[in-house]
């Protein structure tokens, strides 16, 4: 091999270790508890900024991926603040006496509401009581009876008068079924038709003309009697009045005293007062005989219509013992959890609904504190998300229907009057759902203007690793687990890491460590173990992995079988071994593919067969693109590249997408084009830019691992291994099993910064620089890249001169 | 006292207070429910006057009326009568009957409660006012009394006067069955 060509890395370098031996505990037991997360000081501080933060807008986003405890860390903060801040006021709605669809909302001192339900409840009972006792009274019954008799007797006086003066006259006032009628008497009798005909016309003329006088009398004093019906109606009004209020005042006087210091509940007192007066026969009880019925069966009285329920309060929210803002935390934010609802009832067949029908939502019962949400599951509530900004905006809770805000029901509702909002809102979410809100809704910068963003990962320094055991340590006794020994925590630790995709990161993905631990702890409980063990925290890792390798497996079977075509031995020109990681269900492998490069003369381009088949994603059509750059800049600067290449993911049926196998991709080329073979011992990972420098790529650990069991199924025979970027070292979290084959030698991982050192590894013949004169040395891989471009480019010459003298020859005129 | 029938005076509007009254002392004492329509003769007589009129008792209005159509009135609101009383009789399973008699009311009314075997002769008979001033009443009872003077033995008249549903409630819990029942707009029609 070229004494130039990049070492292998040393085993030590392919995974950082955990030492068990440098915690200095025996169990997690002897551990603190730690209280906030580690790695999360930017999230923290936005928090605390954010609850601290009075005025408008500063409402809080926590983004971050799923798992990182952002709820129960914004619960721990904001119980810290709420438990010094105030308890906001209770809210109760009543009716209104002065429009009654649109209830009114009182305010009340914190734990006083409950009270003020339970005083007009009895304030009702006693007037149930008192009211119907006030007009048993003889002093009623006998100003009622007055009033009565003054009208009958109004009544029989005016139509006695008529009657004695028509009996003056010889006439009879008679009682038909359906009125009165004046009949001419004579001896005391109704007349005979007969004998009316026989008097004198002139006496006929008299009784005919005093008839006409007399019912126009008797008209005028029947159109009087409705007037005097309603004088005595109005007299009755007012004696019931005056029977009611001396009940009504005594009661309601203790009251008004009681909430003197509340002005709002004073003046609907008073309201009260007056109602109650002008409604005095609701409090009597009704007779059996007065309610409505269907078909002889008496019907329940409507609950909704009954009118002692106008008295009644209806408490929305209270805080009664509690100590400290509230915090909901509301796991189901509909359109009507969020800002309450109006709920109807039956009653024959109709839907009704009053004031205390409202239901408190989640903005009420969080006034005065905090509401946590999640800000998916609210965006996916139709309307929810419309709801919360404009109660936001508006700083009040309005609590419509759905149906009503959209026009599209028209029972019987209530409009109730909106409720002062004083909550700061936390939206729990990913980063996509923040960055999408903030670039489509103008007003969720406005609204939400803190963002506390949590990290994925935190730096694994001397210290983190000792943090990182008690935050194990911290979890077990949360989730009541078994203490976990050093080397349990120590493999943990190195999960973590790779995890986080670095040797030299630390996860902060929590859910995933309770799932570990737990999964752990059930392991050890397996083999009675009081203390979870390495081996336990393995054996999880192990059985993870083993219950989603289903498709992994699968894959391997098929590369030795021989159905996937996959070279790890010999030498084959144009012929690579790529890399690629398949993420699915939570699960990562990497998996080898071969990539195949053909050349002839042509016209320069690289035909990339993935993207022409539509198979290749844009990323991936871009890595070939830059290969063309390359190629045409390092060895056809100053003639036409007289190429035509074509380049392939072999057997891949799936579509390719990423840049991370360009470098496998022009080693087959440069391989393809110099005809020198590849080592298939080798498979290689890396994205390459237009001056050949090799670039990070993801997955590295699982790609190698990928390789690697591929390798090993076919028996380790040495010489095999990974050529990755120089910078992915940083990155490596190797299998045991990977790194104990390095450190035998049967395998090896080669870091890379450029693509001559990638080529000259697969080629196993130096890459070469150009000289002075800007030659390639000869024998170089280079060189003979070069050559063969440049025969290229002259054998397009030829064939162009060839070409061109035959049109000539074509165009001269025949002789 | 117990008596063996209890006549209940009907006409138009007898309220069904007044009815359930009846229907109550009957089921309560075991007397047979005489309900009497009584027409009145000299209405017929008035309305077979050439020009007679009837003005409406709440609208006023002044309508022509012949024997025919009063005829036709009268025996529309007896048939009502009579339905009323058999639904609150039927609902108590009080035996009852239904008369229309025409004649001076006081005098059919007390004729049709003397009717043996209703009352022995020299037995008091009793009246049961309901609803109305008490100056009605007491005309009433004059007349009832000047009714029965002329007979031999001439019964002795006790009448009561109850003046609203509630007094009505206590009278017939009080008192065994009165003989005639006659409801306030009856009173008035003397």
């Amino acid at each position: 091999m070229d004494p130039a060509s990049p070492a292998p890395l040393p085993a030590e370098q392919l995974r950082r270790r955990c030492d068990p031996a440098r915690f200095a505990f025996r169990s997690t037991e002897e551990l603190a508890d730690l209280t906030v997360a580690p790695g999360q000081a930017r999230a923290v501080g936005a928090i605390r900024f954010g609850v601290g933060m009075r005025g408008d807008g500063y409402n809080l986003y926590a983004m971050g991926p799923e798992g990182l405890g952002r709820r129960t860390m914004i619960l721990r903060m904001l119980e810290e603040e709420a438990r010094g801040a105030a308890v906001p006021p209770d809210w109760c709605y009543v009716f209104n006496f002065k429009t009654p669809h649109q209830p009114r909302a009182l305010q009340l001192p914190a734990g006083r509401a409950p009270k003020f339900q339970r005083d007009m409840e009895r304030l009702v009972e006693d007037l149930r009581a008192g009211i119907p006792a006030a007009f048993e009274t003889d002093e009623y019954r006998t100003h009622m009876k007055e009033i009565e008799s003054a009208f009958e007797q109004r009544q029989e006086q005016a139509f006695g008068g008529i009657g004695d003066r028509a009996r003056r006259d010889g006439i009879a006032l008679l009682r038909t079924p359906g009125g009165f009628g004046f009949a001419p008497l004579s001896k005391d009798a109704v007349m005979q038709p007969e004998e009316f005909a026989k008097l004198a016309p002139a006496e006929q003329e008299r009784l005919h003309k005093r008839i006409g006088e007399l019912q126009e009398e008797l008209e005028g004093v029947i159109h009087e009697v409705p007037k005097w019906r309603r004088e005595a109606q109005r007299r009755l009004r007012e004696l019931n009045r005056q029977v009611t209020s001396a009940a009504v005042n005594s009661l309601i006087e203790e009251l008004e005293t009681e909430y003197r210091d509340l002005p709002e509940v004073a003046a609907y007192m008073g309201e009260v007062k007056e109602d109650m007066l002008d409604h005095a026969e609701s409090f009597q009880q009704p007779k059996e005989g007065d309610r409505p019925t269907l078909f002889g069966i008496a019907l329940p009285l409507p609950e909704g219509e009954a009118p002692l329920r106008r008295y009644l309060v209806n408490v929305l929210v209270e805080h009664t013992g509690a100590q400290g803002a509230p915090i909901v935390h509301e796991e189901s934010p509909t359109h009507d959890n969020l800002v309450g609802r109006i709920e109807h009832i039956a009653q024959m067949g109709t839907l009704v609904t009053d004031f205390s029908l409202i239901k408190a939502g989640a903005l009420h019962r969080a006034n005065g504190g905090y509401l946590v949400l999640d800000a998916l599951k609210l965006l996916g509530q139709p309307f929810a998300w419309e709801a919360l900004k404009r109660a936001l905006r508006s700083r009040e809770v309005r609590t419509e229907s759905l149906g009503q805000a959209l026009s599209l029901v028209s029972t019987v509702s209530l409009t109730p009057q909106p409720v002062p909002l004083e909550v700061k809102v936390v939206l729990v979410g990913a980063r996509e759902v923040y960055y999408l809100l903030h670039a489509y809704d103008p007003e969720f910068a406005e609204l939400f203007r803190v963002a506390a963003d949590f990290a994925d990962d935190f730096e694994r320094d001397a210290a983190a690793d000792e943090l990182y055991a008690r935050m194990v340590a911290t979890l077990a006794r949360q989730r009541k687990l078994r203490p976990l020994d050093p080397g349990a925590v120590a493999r943990i630790v190195e999960q973590s890491a790779r995890s986080a995709g670095a040797a030299g990161k630390l996860s902060t993905n929590l859910e995933d460590l309770s799932n570990l631990l737990r999964e752990a702890d059930y392991w050890a409980g397996k083999a009675d173990r009081a203390v979870t063990t390495a081996a336990d925290v393995q054996h999880a890792i192990d059985a993870q992995e083993a219950r989603g390798s289903r498709i992994r497996d699968r894959v391997q079977e098929a590369i030795l079988k021989g159905e996937l075509l996959i070279d790890t031995h010999g030498e084959r020109v144009g012929q690579v071994n790529g890399l690629a990681v398949t993420a699915l269900g939570g699960q990562a492998f990497g998996v080898p593919h071969r990539i195949t490069a053909r050349v002839r003369l042509g016209g320069g381009q690289v035909l990339d067969i993935e993207r022409e088949s539509e198979l290749g994603g844009p990323i991936h059509s871009k890595g070939v693109l830059i290969l063309s750059g390359f190629l045409a800049a390092r060895y056809a600067a100053k003639r036409p590249l007289a190429l035509a290449a074509s380049l392939v993911f072999e057997q891949s049926y799936g579509g390719v997408e990423g840049d991370s196998a360009s470098s496998a991709e022009l080693c087959a080329l440069l391989s393809a084009i110099a005809e020198a073979p590849i080592r298939q011992s080798l498979a290689v990972t890396g994205s390459v830019n237009q001056h050949g420098d090799i670039q990070a790529i993801g997955g590295v650990n699982e790609k190698i691992e990928g390789y690697f069991d591929v390798c090993r199924a076919r028996g380790l025979a040495g010489g095999q291994g990974v050529i990755i970027p120089a910078a992915n070292v940083q990155n490596l979290m190797l299998r045991g099993d990977v790194v104990q084959a390095v450190a035998e030698g049967s395998f090896a991982i080669y870091p890379v910064s450029t693509i001559d050192e990638a080529a000259a590894l697969l080629a196993g013949m130096p890459a070469g620089e150009r000289d002075a004169l800007g030659a390639f040395p000869p024998g170089t891989l280079n060189q003979r890249v070069e050559q063969k471009l440049l025969d290229f480019a002259e054998l397009a010459t030829v064939a162009r001169a060839r070409a061109e003298r035959k049109a000539e020859r074509t165009r001269r005129p025949r002789p | 006292m117990s008596a063996q029938r209890i006549v209940v005076a009907l006409g138009a509007g007898t309220p069904t207070q007044d009815l359930d009254a009846a229907v109550a002392l009957a089921g309560r004492t075991g007397a047979e429910l005489l309900g009497l329509f009584v027409e009145d003769p000299e209405l017929i007589r008035f309305a077979a006057l050439p020009f007679a009129h009837e003005i409406g008792a709440a609208s006023a209005a002044r309508r022509e009326l012949d024997v025919a159509s009063l005829e036709r009135a009268l025996r529309a609101l007896a048939n009502e009568a009579e339905r009323l009383l058999a639904g609150a009789a039927g609902r108590s399973s009080v035996p009852w009957s239904f008369r229309v008699a025409r004649g001076m009311l006081v005098d059919v009314l007390l004729a049709a409660a003397a009717e043996p075997p209703a009352a022995d002769p020299g037995e008091e008979i009793r009246l049961l006012l309901l609803g109305g001033g008490a100056s009605p009443a007491e005309r009433w009872a004059e007349r009832a009394r000047a009714g029965f003077a002329g007979r031999d033995p001439a019964p002795r008249v006790r009448i009561e006067h109850a003046a609203s549903a509630r007094d009505l409630a206590q009278l017939t819990l009080e008192f065994s069955a009165p003989l005639l029942i006659v409801p306030a707009r009856m009173l008035r029609q003397t």
